[in-house]
């Protein structure tokens, strides 16, 4: 990035670069030698490539989605084998053809997710439901080509069987297709996620039909308008699967109050005791949320399995509202807090601060962050790793960072 | 300039020149901060294979060697094995290099 602001070019491209154009080469090469209904054809371009482990299958998938190199050609490498989970976090690239390919030829898989799958057409998605008999977690970012009668089926066809679905970005998933996903699968479900889709409107079937007594994960996030999610559906769903509940996330769903966190508090907890099972708290932008609010929330209900929590940009929020979290018990578990951009909070409640297992913390734009206050939350928390410190111009060069520690976004700091 | 020493899976080693390594910014970090790495000025990868170790310690000396070569001056092409590809892939990304 810093040649490119300086106007130099690089002549001398990356070995990730050269590792990929040779990979891409190869496999187009053995692809015009041998006829494409050959059955060996993944695995000798496997050998030839020298291969990888089962378990480094995800990692390259990793790698070339960061390097945008997944299409039709790489996802070859990705075939006749044994994986269970496959993750492509940009699929941009693959066509419809690709995802027919892989529904084919990976039938071990049981959880996929697909991330900017904006090539998923109507034919392929219902291929992978036919194709995978063993699926039951399916994660789809922008699969924008999919109709509503496709859902259907799709949905029928998984009915009872599909455990885990998460879909964001389309605006091709009606009222009709929510409903339709929660009547096949509603039993089964045991996560779902529901973020970026403007064509939902009725949230409020979403507590009708959660009733899986072991029921993990919810998150609905950015509804199209904000009072599509209110307190009383949040509350009316929490009703149903709070006490079992690990993951809540509400980011962007602005409408919720005070309201939503008073019956949480109740609502999360199982009958016998104040506590709850919660690992994953995300309630980013949530901004009618206020400090009362929140301490009568993290006071009311012990947290004693919290890791992640994210409290970014809660405008409302002030040092009584942290520092109620950091007497929670979830102070000993928390690994991952971010407190991005509370800036009514003044600092005090680091004081009470004590959080054993916190490795990354973020405390960007919060006006009261300074070198003093860096040095001490490195002294505080012996297992933090990463902290960040973007937006805080009050953080310097001089300030004294513990070994082990990494500080990130400083103004000081050059590439 | 210093030389630093790489440590492969199998215990072999390699060393090449701190200028070289600095190209890795994973590499870099690890020789500029106060770990135990600074003193030694050895670094131990226990993931990486001999022989992928030693086409990556090829590969920073080789951008050593051109990174400041002109506009006219002809830079070769870097071998790479077709059938050392991916893993060389993988470990590339760890060093970001």
């Amino acid at each position: 990035a810093a040649e490119l602001l300086d106007r130099k070019t690089r002549r001398i491209s990356t070995l990730q670069d050269i590792c990929i154009s040779l990979i891409s080469s190869n496999i187009s090469k053995l692809q015009k030698e041998t006829s494409s209904s050959d059955e060996t054809l993944s695995q000798q371009i496997r050998q030839t490539l020298g291969g990888i482990s089962t378990e480094n299958m995800n990692k390259l998938a990793r790698t070339l989605s960061k390097n945008r190199a997944l299409n039709d050609h790489t996802l070859q490498l990705f075939l006749r084998t044994d994986l269970e989970s496959l993750t492509f976090h940009d699929c941009s690239k693959v066509s419809y053809e690709g995802y027919k390919l892989l529904a084919i030829f990976a039938p071990h898989l049981s959880e996929l997710s697909l991330q900017m799958c904006g090539q998923l057409n109507n034919e392929a998605l219902l291929y992978i439901a036919q194709k995978l008999p063993n699926l039951n977690a399916l994660y789809l970012d922008g699969p924008f080509l999919i109709n509503e009668a496709t859902w259907d089926a799709f949905f029928a066809l998984m009915k009872n069987k599909l455990k885990a679905f998460h879909i964001s970005n389309t605006h091709r998933f009606t009222d009709h297709s929510l409903r339709s996903l929660l009547e096949n699968c509603g039993e089964s479900l045991v996560s779902l996620r529901l973020s970026r889709l403007d064509a939902v409107f009725d949230y409020s079937l979403v507590p009708q039909y959660l009733k899986n007594p072991s029921f993990e994960h919810l998150s609905l996030e950015y509804p199209n308008k904000e009072e599509l999610v209110s307190d009383d559906i949040v509350i009316d769903a929490l009703k149903q699967v709070g006490p079992s509940l690990k993951h809540l996330s509400l980011n962007g769903c602005f409408a919720l109050t005070d309201e939503t966190f008073i019956s949480a508090k109740d609502a999360l907890s199982s009958k016998n005791s104040s506590s709850s099972v919660l690992e994953n708290l995300q309630l980013e932008e949530l901004d009618q949320i206020t400090t009362d609010g929140m301490v009568y929330f993290f006071s009311g209900i012990q947290l004693p399995n919290l890791k992640n929590c994210s409290l970014r940009r809660c405008f409302l929020l002030q040092d009584m509202a942290v520092s109620e979290l950091f007497l929670n018990e979830a102070s000993k578990s928390l690994t991952n807090l971010s407190l991005n951009s509370l800036k009514d909070v003044k600092g005090e409640c680091f004081e009470a601060m004590e959080c054993p297992k916190l490795k990354r913390l973020d405390v960007g734009f919060m006006g009261c962050v300074n070198d003093k206050l860096v040095k001490c939350l490195g002294e505080r928390n012996p297992s933090l790793e990463i902290l960040e410190v973007f937006g805080d111009n009050l953080v310097s060069r001089k300030a004294v960072i513990r070994p082990g520690l990494t500080v990130i976004g400083r103004q000081s700091d050059t590439l | 300039m210093s030389e630093i020493t790489l440590v492969s899976k199998d215990g072999s080693e390699l060393s090449l020149s701190r200028e070289a390594a600095d190209l890795s910014p994973v590499l870099r970090s690890m020789l500029s901060r106060p770990y135990l790495e600074e003193q030694q000025s050895k670094i131990t990868l226990n993931e990486i294979k001999p022989d992928v170790l030693k086409k990556v310690v090829e590969y920073l000396e080789y951008c050593r060697q051109y990174r400041n070569a002109g506009e006219d001056e002809d830079i070769p092409e870097f071998e790479v094995p077709t059938e050392m590809s991916l893993e060389l892939l993988l470990v590339a990304d760890f060093l970001n290099i």
